[in-house]
This record gives structure tokens, sequence and C-alpha cells, in this order.
């Protein structure tokens, strides 16, 4: 899926829509030429840059499978409102020229009854392809894959099945041809080979021959993170999707793989946000959805934050008798939080990415123990010399005691600072064990959580060290 | 400078313990006297220092200069004053014997910071020496809510010993392939200027000091600072590092002697029995390749 552009990143598409526009007015017929030679996402860009009800007149001056090419680019809000508004019959005749897989996700897009309309619309091998592609969760490799890959029967020579692939390039566009597959008489996939291999392979040869039995691949039902990491760890341009039966049903292309991995991390960042993932570009969200996916998180976090009111509410005496600890209470606990949201972050990162998994739990919090108390031990210490610091310089007064008050801020810190990176790597480990999303584990979050536990640690170690003097 | 015999460097080693093991005790003498805390620590240092530079051949043969001469003074210094200054001002909160054996424990921080890490395996000798240490800690120190000893001092030494126990990397990395008395004399001029800078800074730093004052920086400069340099420096090259640390185990029992003695203050038994488990602590981690010690100028409690 492309997401929009700014206006200022799309100077192309504002540059020429005047001119498309006034080409739409006076002679609609010359659009096709006079546009054949540019590439269908710049054309793109000229259809988000001229009015929506003009983006139909646009398509409709296109042929077909160019319009199709340009639809593919489009801003999903965009695509979706101009085919709504089409006849069923026009959005068919466009939608039938888009790969499948493409296909499958924009009538994904639309109302259901309008997808159904265009559904019926379209011919009848193209729309069966297309209602077992939608069948597939999207989020799985059958919702991501193609349909439209070059395979051949593994009993055939190297002229045969170049043969085939000739055919088969001639016979319509192909999206994923980087790779032809071999299949038995079952339809099994038994091996692969590039392109070039089988351009350099002898005639004659059998094509098992020259072929790679070993083929990596992934089930239908495999999740699109499965599915990126295979793509990744393997450097594929395009990964074969297989039932359970160990049959060939389709090819997931990198590109698509690439809009996975944007979408993922995009979910991950958001989340990591504190909030839900968004599951739309920024500029198309909605104000209602913004607020529901925003305000759930707020409020969970508001009230987890309510518990620090409670605790400082337990130290107000505390609080009363020596008002100089209040002081540094945004020091704790953002120095607690903010090691917490380190430690999450590192390793909701390095789960996504599976360097870690449920079984490392005590290896990580090995790891983070000290480097908790060693962090906490540098903040410590200037903590406690920037206390002496002012006090010294006259810059402030913290007191006659202020040394305790140095040695109860610093003391303070290492607890903080150790429990915050303690909880915060442990806190993904806790959720992906209950089956929750580790990215759940936001920063606010752990923060949230650490906050109310500094402040406890910081009255503790403070009415420990300034018994009988201040408290 | 002919190699001394064993004996001999058993003796240089002895020395150089009691010496780091004076500084808690000629520190408080110096304050008694009249002197700050930073200004008995900026005479020592400065002094310390320019002696330390004689023993590496003077000023043209001991300059490291460059980036490295730099980290020195400004890595090292910052580090050595910092350390000294937290640990000896744990004197106004707790005797100094219970400051030495308190800071004596940074043996035991290393060993379980490596444990933590897993750098280094948990096998019988090596709990037990944890187990020893924190036991030692606890009889010493007792209920943090009791009133045996003032927890701010006890958390100066700890937290001390535990800055320690990370400074010897850093030290050790400003030291490898250099002559140790070069780059403990830039680390002792580091803490002279930063101390220097922060005395002047708020109007704390004099030259007007006391008899007793100056003597005790006298002390604390000659004996504690360079001497023991020199004595430690010239028994290690014989003893090796695990000897060298075993005998250096007497250091905190000299302090508490020396405390006893100088400065009058009570001794109690838990100190001693406590202080008695971290110091079979240190020993028992000697039965491994042990940390060493890579930092010869003084970490500024008992442990120098």
């Amino acid at each position: 899926m492309t997401p929009p552009q700014p206006k200022e990143e799309r100077p192309l598409g504002t540059l020429l829509a005047p001119d498309i526009l006034a080409l739409l007015d006076e002679a609609p017929g010359s659009v096709a030429t006079e546009t054949e030679e540019m590439h269908p996402a710049d054309l793109a860009d000229v259809a988000e840059a001229i009015p929506e009800e003009r983006v139909a007149d646009l398509l409709r001056a296109l042929p077909a499978d160019r319009a199709a090419d340009v639809l593919e680019y489009l801003d999903e809000e965009r695509r979706a409102r101009v085919l709504e508004a089409m006849s069923s019959a026009q959005a068919a005749r466009l939608v039938t020229e888009m790969t499948p897989d493409e296909r499958a996700d924009v009538l994904d897009e639309l109302e259901a009854e309008t997808a159904e309309d265009i559904l019926a619309e379209i011919p009848a091998e193209a729309r069966r392809e297309t209602e077992r592609l939608r069948a597939y969760d999207p989020d799985t490799a059958g919702g991501l894959m193609t349909t439209e890959y070059v395979s051949v029967p593994d009993t055939m020579s190297v002229a045969a099945a170049l043969a085939g692939v000739r055919a088969a390039a001639r016979g319509g566009r192909k999206e994923a041809m980087y790779a032809v597959y071999l299949t038995d008489e079952r339809g099994r996939l038994r091996g692969v080979l590039s392109l070039r291999e089988l351009l350099a392979a002898p005639d004659g040869a059998p094509v098992t021959d020259v072929a790679w039995s070993e083929v990596v691949s992934v089930l239908d039902v495999a999740d699109r993170e499965e599915v990126a990491r295979v793509t990744a760890n393997y450097g594929l341009v395009a990964v074969p999707v297989v039932d359970a039966l160990g049959r060939l049903v389709g090819v997931v292309t990198v590109d698509d793989v690439i809009d996975v991995i944007q979408e993922e991390q995009t979910e991950d960042v958001q989340k990591l946000g504190g909030m839900e993932a968004l599951d739309e570009p920024y500029m198309q969200i909605g104000f209602g959805a913004m607020i529901r996916k925003r305000g759930v998180w707020l409020l969970v976090l508001f009230i987890g934050e309510m518990a620090t009111a409670s605790v400082m509410g337990k130290f107000e005496s505390e609080i009363d008798r020596a008002i100089v600890l209040a002081l540094f209470i945004p020091l704790i606990i953002s120095s607690g939080g903010n090691s917490g949201s380190q430690a999450t972050s590192l390793i909701i990162r390095a789960m996504a990415l599976r360097e870690v998994g449920l079984r490392d739990w005590w290896r990580v919090a090995r790891r983070e123990v000290p480097t908790g108390l060693v962090l906490g031990a540098i903040l410590g210490t200037i903590g406690f010399a920037r206390i002496l610091a002012w006090q010294s310089l006259g810059w402030a007064d913290y007191t006659e005691h202020y040394m305790r008050v140095a040695v109860a801020v610093g003391a303070a810190l290492v607890g903080v600072v150790t429990f915050g990176s303690l909880t915060g790597s442990m806190l993904p480990f806790a959720l992906r064990r209950l089956g929750f999303d580790p990215a759940s584990a936001s920063a606010p979050f752990v923060a949230t959580l650490v906050d109310v536990t500094g402040i406890a640690i910081y009255f503790t170690v403070a009415a420990i060290l300034l018994r009988g003097v201040l408290l | 400078m002919s190699r001394p015999s064993a004996a001999r460097a058993t003796l240089f080693i002895l020395g150089a313990a009691c010496c780091f093991g004076s500084v808690a005790v000629l520190t408080e003498l110096a304050k008694r006297g009249g002197a700050t805390l930073t200004t008995a620590l900026f005479w020592r240092y400065l002094v310390g220092g320019a002696l330390l530079a004689l023993a590496a051949g003077g000023v043209r043969r001991g300059w490291i200069g460059g980036r490295a001469g730099a980290r020195a003074l400004l890595l090292g210094g910052t580090g050595q004053a910092v350390i000294a200054y937290m640990s000896l001002a744990a004197l106004d909160y707790v005797p100094a014997a219970t400051l030495a054996f308190l800071f004596y424990t940074y043996p035991s921080w290393v060993a379980a910071i490596a444990v933590l890490r897993g750098s280094e395996r948990v096998d019988a000798t090596r709990a037990a020496a944890l187990v020893l240490s924190l036991g030692g800690i606890a009889l010493m120190v007792g209920s943090p809510w009791s009133a045996a000893l003032d927890p701010v001092g006890v958390a100066l030494a700890l937290g001390s010993a535990l800055l320690y126990a990370l400074y010897i990397p850093l030290i050790g990395w400003l030291s490898a392939g250099r002559d140790p008395a070069a780059v403990s004399a830039h680390i002792a001029l580091g803490v002279a200027v930063l101390l220097g800078v922060a005395g002047l800074a708020d109007g704390e730093l004099t030259g007007r000091l006391s008899m007793q004052s100056w003597l005790a920086v006298a002390g604390l400069a000659v004996v504690s600072t360079a001497i023991a340099f020199v004595l430690f420096l010239r028994g290690l090259a014989v003893l090796g590092p695990v000897r060298t640390a075993i005998v250096s185990t007497v250091e905190p029992f000299w302090t508490a002697v020396l405390a006893v003695v100088a400065l009058g203050q009570p001794f109690r038994l838990a100190t001693l029995a406590g202080g008695a488990m971290i110091a079979a602590a240190v020993l028992l981690l000697q039965r491994r390749p042990a940390p060493g010690r890579p930092e010869p100028v003084g970490g500024g409690a008992g442990a120098g």
C-alpha cells in the first residue's frame, strides 16, 4: 500500500495537475498518449493532486491496464472512494486488470456490498482466484501472496520449461517472474531456479538437474511477520507459499514484504508510544478513531498514575517534615521510567528480530540487574555530586543535612534505576507469556509502573537515612 | 634497584597496606585540626602527585601527554576524587574502622557484578565469599532501622566501595602499557585540580592550616600516597597480584587498630567480627585469579 505523500513530496503531481485537468476538459482522448511515458506512481501523484471527482475521469481516459496500475499506487481511502463512485461494471473493468493480491486487497477496502457487486462483474476465473485469496486472513502469507507466478512440471526439459515460461510471459502479466518453480503431478513444490539459471542451462538437460531442490517456503497460514523474517534471513525476492499438503498456492513478493515490515514497525512504534496501533496513515485516520485508539491507553496510564498519587499519600507526613525531598521526586521517578523504557524498547526490538525468546528471560534479567546497578551508580553519583555542589556554591539550600539528602537521592537512584531496568526488560516477556503482543509494554506503561515503585523506593530510602534528623 | 627477596617483598606489601590503611585516620586527624575534607584531599593529592611524578622519573619522563594523559587527568582524576570524597565523608557518620571494613567489600562487589553478568561462574568458593561478605556487612551494620550505625555513613562507605569496583576497569584501561607511577601521578594531579577548583569556587580551599592538619596532610601525601605506592609496586613485582592481595587484607585491621590508638574511637566487637568475615571473603576470592590492585594512588578509605 502506498501511504499518501504530503503535497511538497509529490511536486510532479502538483506541477502536472493543471495540465492534465485541462486535457481532460479539452481533449480527454489524448490523455493516454500524452502520459504514456509517465510511471504509474507519478500518474497516481497527479490523481492525488486533482479534485477527487475528476479522478474517475482520469482513469476512464487511460487504458484499463494502465488505469489499474495507477489505482495500485493510489492512496487507499481515495481509491476506495473513487471505486465506490463508479458503476460496478466500470470498477470491475479496472480491478480485473490488477494483480490478484492487489485485487483482493482493494476489494477488502470497500464496503462489503460494493465489493460483492464488483466481484460479480469480473470474469469467473479471476473471481474464483480473488475469492480464494480473500478467504485468507490478510495478516497471513495467504493474505499477502499473489497467484501470478511461473511454475513448470518437474518432468520437463530446460528447453520445454523455457518455452513454457516464454508462453506465460507472453500470455499476460505475471507479477512474480523472478523465479521458476517446479511442481510434481500433484502440484507439490519440488524445486526452484532463477530465470538466469534457466536461460544459462543446456536446452536438453532435465530441469531438475539445474533446479535447487531445497526450497525455502512458508505455509499459507503463516503469520506475515514470519514471511518477512524468512525473506530477510534468506535474502529472497519472492517466497513461495504452500498449503498443508505442500502444494504451491502462491508467491509473496518482496514489495509486499517491505509493506509488511513498514506496517509492523509503524505498529510497534505506535504501541511503544503508549497507544493502540492506528492501522491507518496518520493523516487518514478519523477523529473518532484517533480519540479511541489514544484515549484507551491514556485512560489506563492515567489510572496507573493515580496509584502514584496514592503511594505519595502514604508518605505525606515525610513530605511535610522534609519538603526538600519533594524537589527530587521528578528526578528520581523519571530516571527509573527512562531506564525502564530503554530496557523495554531494547527487549521488544530484540524479540521482534528473534534475538531473544521467552526462554531467555533469565539471561536478560542477569544482564539487566548489573546494567541497572552500574547505570544507577553513575546517575546516583552525579545526583549526589550535584546536590553537594549546589549547596557548596550557595545556589540552593538543602538544609544543614544536605549530605544526608544527597546520599538519599543517590542511593534511591541506584535502586530505582536497577528496578526500572529489570521491570522494563521483564514486562515484554510477561506479556508474551500471557499471549499479548510484547510491544504493548509501551514505554509510558513501564514509566507509569516504575513511577509508583520509584516513589516507594525513594521514600523508604529517605526514611532510613533521614530518620531522627529530618524525618 | 635489586630485586627484593620474598620475605622483604612481603614486608613491603605489609608496609604499603599499613600506609594505605592510615588514610582514614590521617584524614580524620586533619579534619580535627580544622581542615575541611576538600582542603585535606587537595593538599594530599597535590603533594602526593608531585612526589609520584618524581618517582616516575620526573616531570619530563613521567609526562604521558596527548589524549592518554588527558584521559588519566580528567577521567581518572574525577573518578578518584568522587570515590575519595564519598568514602572519607563517611567519617562524619561512622568510625574509621567501620569505614575501612565496609570499603573493603569492593572485591565482593567486583565478584558479584561478574557473577550477575554471567562472565564468571558461581562456584562454591565464590558463593561462600559473597555470603561471607554480605554476612559481614549485616553483622557490622545490623538492621537499617536500628541505631547501631548511622545509615548515611554506611551508605557512603558501601557506595564508594561499589564505585571503586566500577572504577577498577577504568584504571586498568588508563594504565594499559604505561608506567603505573606516571599514570598515578596524573590521576593524583587530576584530583588536585578538580578539588582545587571546587574548593576555590565554594571558598573552602586554604593554605592556612593548623600544625596538626599540616602534619596529617603531610602524612597523607608522603606516607599514604608516595611511600605506600613505591612499597606496593616493589612488593607486587615479586609476590604477584594474588599473594599481594592476600597480604593486603591486613589493611582494614590496621585502620581499626590505628583508629583506637590515634583517634580514641571505640572498637565494637560486631565491627571486628563483621570485618573479619569481609576480610575472609577477600581471602577466599584470592583463591582464583584476583582483580588485583590496579589503582595505587589510594581509594580514599582504608583500602588506599
